[in-house]
């Protein structure tokens, strides 16, 4: 859809600059085009187009020695006069604002990044979700006895382009891909109507003709996890009440949902408001801890090279080798405390172990690999992890039998102290780092 | 008042939609214009931003060759209303391999009215909303000198809504606010938090409860210092309206969204007319089953708000239902068609969801209880309609021991188990409900709405840990 975009920023941004009790402006502009669609019991119900965008912008005013802020929305082509009155409005709300004064992010000079559509993929996005679809139905199967199939598939092709600007010289723009997929696998037994199901959710930034190899290998796992299930037990079948404390084995999204929490207080607010749980220079695990964790901040792709407030996005290290070395964080805070912004990096990269998971799992030991969970839960402060799990394997020191319908919970700083990782990675989109990591002692209930 | 840019798209709305008509069976258009800002100010911080659920803009449905086409767009204008159309019928013309549903939507009833719910009280300029919370953030921090952070925020939010269809022309104004805190506490090297929310239509009200919500808050905080971890086992218990609500929505909720029944994804399905609960519970969700943050006029399929019984005494007797399920399933809709926004595709979602209240007097509850936690504070639930196994989290728990509170106080309280030996251990529901207006809820991990949710206490054995 042609929305006029350029001559609504134009002249949107010639309002601003000729405003003068604005001090510094914003704009975040974002436009995106998706293709959707969504099959019921492995029949197409719904197929969706959108093509939409939105302009955030704020004003800075500075307030005396203070610095006011506020924004606001457009989200569909306005006149001159309607622009001067929301800037207006805005201003007012700003004149109430007095926050501690920072300097926006300076623009540096920097090569456009677009990738069209038409280069990444060899096919339209509809027809490449098509072939996404085929790739899970072909995965399913039935046979006289049961079925796997996908009895809910939803797929997306997304294009964002962003743009940044602002009045102290950036002007970026990119233009990024993503496929998301939420899938669910279903089994069914047609001798005893026992019907069970695992969720599963896939986003790959990295979109192009070859993808359709890894989303093939996604599909066959998840129908392969899907049979687990349907042989599951309970747990209290197969484990008596005095061997319930075992090591738990996590995959890469719930190590990643762990880790996320545990980096969460060194982030530049919370240091600046006092709630960081270590200092710079702090060991996060024990001295006496086997396998120290490098924890990194990575952004997502090279095309995803700017935040929303304009900072050039570098990865950094939080964790280096169990020492706490870098808080991060937006250019406000890191303003306040005279420390560098390194911007918004959604990416957790953890650094892998030295052992395949063979010897992780050990076989004269009992363990729990979870496969499925209802969601980790973390409580950084009151030092909490677990959660209720929906599918896992369990070794007895004879064998693996799929169980399911119980929870873990155990010491979080104990956790992180005995963690063991993987030499095998994996990379996800929010994650880079070991599939697997192995916590000790938890408690199973 | 209506949104003044609604009122002037509404003659285009009914071209498009005379247009598309008479070429296909059925064709809607749901637009929007919520406005919501968010007033924030903390130890640190004031901030003035729009708020996460503001959006503007259109979706265009058409049903026809059994199938469901949409279009989502920014834009209406003379100038790009035949692009709209080429947009809709390109979808349209797109030869897809795979099976098709074969839906036909249910034929609406003829309507054309205008819904107007103003907010109540006085109407609060930014100087004045950012002064009120200023002053009550720093009345947090005077309530105990080991408060580190104290937020307190003010959400207010128009929804302008307008769905035009061959047979409806309809379009609701209505208002809503969220106050919440959040506050950190700091003892040497100990960190703890407690937060609360809720809402209303009328701030006057509002700010009035927000400082008795921020002592709460503080002194709850202050009392998290001393928490320990519960030790995972099987417990009575008794919720606040707040976890009654969490599992309500999470434990059955979920699982009478009726999409999930088209799919083959509810276990609730198999169990219509059958007891699924003791006889003490009877729940509702609907847009009209009570105030709260979900109570529209009409979902965003143009379907009417509903107050549906879900468990009658312990009997499963009702589903929520989508338009789109409802043509699939021969049912009726409930009103509970939501999108996320103009973007996002409709899905059947719960609106305002409750246990109702009985008999039994809390006091009493408690004071029956041997050993046990009285559960408070919802912090996130996780639904598994298929396998009814649930997953709720609460911030805290107090003990009870021989019918009296003890003083000590757990955190986190992670609460699991199979959704029937849950409903069915229901042993006591208090005789007073709140319903509590602040929360979101989404489908899986995305498509996010604002729910109510909430009830009477009720007293059940769950496991903890």
């Amino acid at each position: 859809m042609n929305y006029n975009l350029n001559t609504l920023i134009k002249r949107t941004i010639k309002v601003l600059s000729q405003n003068k009790e604005i001090s510094d402006y914003s704009l975040n502009i974002n436009k995106k085009s998706t293709t959707e669609m969504f099959y019921v019991l492995q029949k197409l119900e719904t197929s969706r187009i959108t093509d939409t965008f939105e302009i955030l912008i704020t004003i800075y005013k500075k307030n005396g020695e203070n610095l006011g802020q506020a924004s606001f929305m457009i989200s569909h082509d306005i006149n001159k006069k309607q622009i001067e009155e929301l800037i207006n409005q805005a201003l007012y709300s700003a004149s109430f604002v007095n926050n501690k004064y920072y300097d926006i992010v300076k623009g540096e000079k920097k090569i456009k990044k677009i990738k069209k559509i038409d280069k990444v993929l060899s096919v339209t996005p509809f027809e490449f979700l098509e072939k996404t679809a085929n790739e899970f139905f072909n995965a399913s199967f039935e046979n006289e006895s049961e079925s796997i199939k996908f009895n809910s598939l939803e797929l997306f092709f997304i294009n964002n382009n962003v743009r940044m600007i602002n009045s102290k010289g950036v002007n970026y723009e990119k233009e990024t891909n993503e496929i998301m997929i939420e899938a669910i696998p279903s089994f069914t037994s047609f001798k005893t109507n026992y019907k069970t199901e695992l969720y599963r959710m896939y986003r790959y930034n990295d979109v192009n003709d070859k993808l359709i190899e890894r989303i093939k290998k996604a599909a066959k796992e998840a129908v392969e996890d899907c049979k687990l299930r349907s042989e599951a037990v309970s747990l209290n079948e197969v484990i008596k009440d005095d061997e319930k404390i075992v090591d738990v084995v996590l995959r890469d999204e719930d190590i990643s949902n762990m880790l996320d929490e545990i980096i969460s207080s060194y982030d530049y607010h919370s240091v600046y408001t006092e709630s960081n749980m270590h200092k710079v220079g702090d060991m996060v695990q024990k001295d006496d801890s086997k396998n120290k964790i490098t924890v990194k901040l990575e952004k997502i792709s090279k095309e995803d090279f700017f935040d929303g407030e304009g900072v050039l996005l570098d990865d950094v290290t939080i964790i280096d080798k169990g020492k706490l070395v870098s808080y991060y964080g937006g250019n406000r805070f890191a303003s306040y405390l005279g420390l560098k912004p390194t911007g918004s990096l959604p990416v957790i990269h953890l650094g892998k172990g030295n052992k395949s998971i063979d010897k992780i799992e050990k076989k004269n030991e009992k363990w729990i690999e979870v496969i499925d969970m209802s969601g980790i839960q973390v409580d950084l402060y009151q030092g909490y992890i677990g959660g209720e799990v929906r599918l896992a394997k369990y070794y007895d020191g004879k064998e693996i039998k799929a169980v399911s319908g119980f929870s873990f919970s155990g010491n979080l700083v104990d956790a992180l102290n005995s963690i063991e990782l993987s030499k095998e990675e994996i990379a996800i989109r929010f994650y880079r780092g070991p599939k697997y990591a192995k916590i000790k002692n938890m408690e199973l209930n | 008042m209506f949104s003044k840019y609604l009122k002037k798209k509404k003659e285009i709305v009914k071209k498009l939609i005379a247009d598309l008509g008479e070429k296909y069976e059925f064709a809607s258009i749901l637009a929007t214009d919520v406005k919501g800002m968010v007033y924030a100010v903390d130890k640190s911080s004031t901030v003035i931003r729009p708020s996460s659920v503001s959006e503007c803009g259109f979706v265009l449905r058409v049903n026809t060759n059994g199938l469901i086409y949409e279009y989502s767009f920014s834009e209406l204008t003379e100038k790009n209303i035949d692009e709209v159309k080429k947009g809709i019928e390109e979808l349209i013309n797109k030869k897809a391999s795979s099976k098709k549903v074969d839906v036909t939507l249910n034929k609406e009833e003829e309507i054309k009215k205008d819904f107007v719910r103003k907010s109540k009280g006085k109407k609060y300029s930014d100087n004045e909303i950012i002064d009120k919370l200023k002053e009550l953030r720093d009345y947090g921090f005077s309530l105990d000198e080991r408060v580190l952070n104290c937020q307190v925020s003010f959400e207010s939010i128009e929804y302008n809504k307008m769905y035009i269809s061959k047979n409806k022309e309809l379009t609701q104004f209505y208002t809503y606010d969220n106050p919440r805190c959040y506050c950190l506490v700091k003892d040497g090297d100990n960190i703890k938090y407690a937060y609360d929310g809720f809402g209303g239509n009328n701030p006057d009200e509002e700010f009035v409860l927000l400082k008795d919500s921020i002592k709460e808050t503080v002194n709850l905080a202050i009392e998290l210092l001393g928490a320990t971890m519960p030790t995972p086992g099987k417990y009575t218990i008794i919720t606040d309206p707040s976890i009654t609500g969490l599992i309500a929505h999470e434990a059955f909720g979920h699982g009478v969204e009726m999409d999930m029944f088209v799919k083959d994804r509810a276990k609730s399905q198999e169990y219509k007319n059958k007891e699924v609960a003791s006889s003490l519970v009877t729940m509702h969700d609907g847009a009209s089953a009570t105030f709260s943050s979900a109570s529209y006029f009409f979902d965003d399929e143009g379907v009417l708000a509903q107050d549906t019984v879900i468990i009658d005494k312990g009997i499963l007797i009702g589903g929520l239902c989508d338009s789109v399920s409802a043509g699939i399933l021969k049912y009726h809709p409930t009103g509970n068609g939501r999108r996320e926004s103009f973007k996002r595709k409709v899905y059947t979602r719960m609106t305002n969801t409750f246990f109702d209240k009985n008999k039994d007097k809390l006091e009493g509850m408690i004071a029956s209880t041997e050993y046990g936690y009285y559960i408070c504070a919802t912090n996130n639930g996780m639904e598994d309609p298929k396998n009814w196994g649930i997953q709720c989290t609460a911030l805290y728990g107090r003990e009870i021991v021989n019918g009296k509170f003890t003083g000590k106080i757990v955190s986190p309280v992670v609460m699991s188990g199979y959704v029937i030996d849950l409903l069915e251990s229901i042993e006591a529901v208090s005789n007073t409900k709140k319903i509590i207006g602040s929360g979101g809820c989404g489908k899986g991990y995305k498509e996010w709405v604002r729910v109510s949710d909430g009830g009477a206490s009720i007293k059940a054995t769950v496991k903890i840990g």
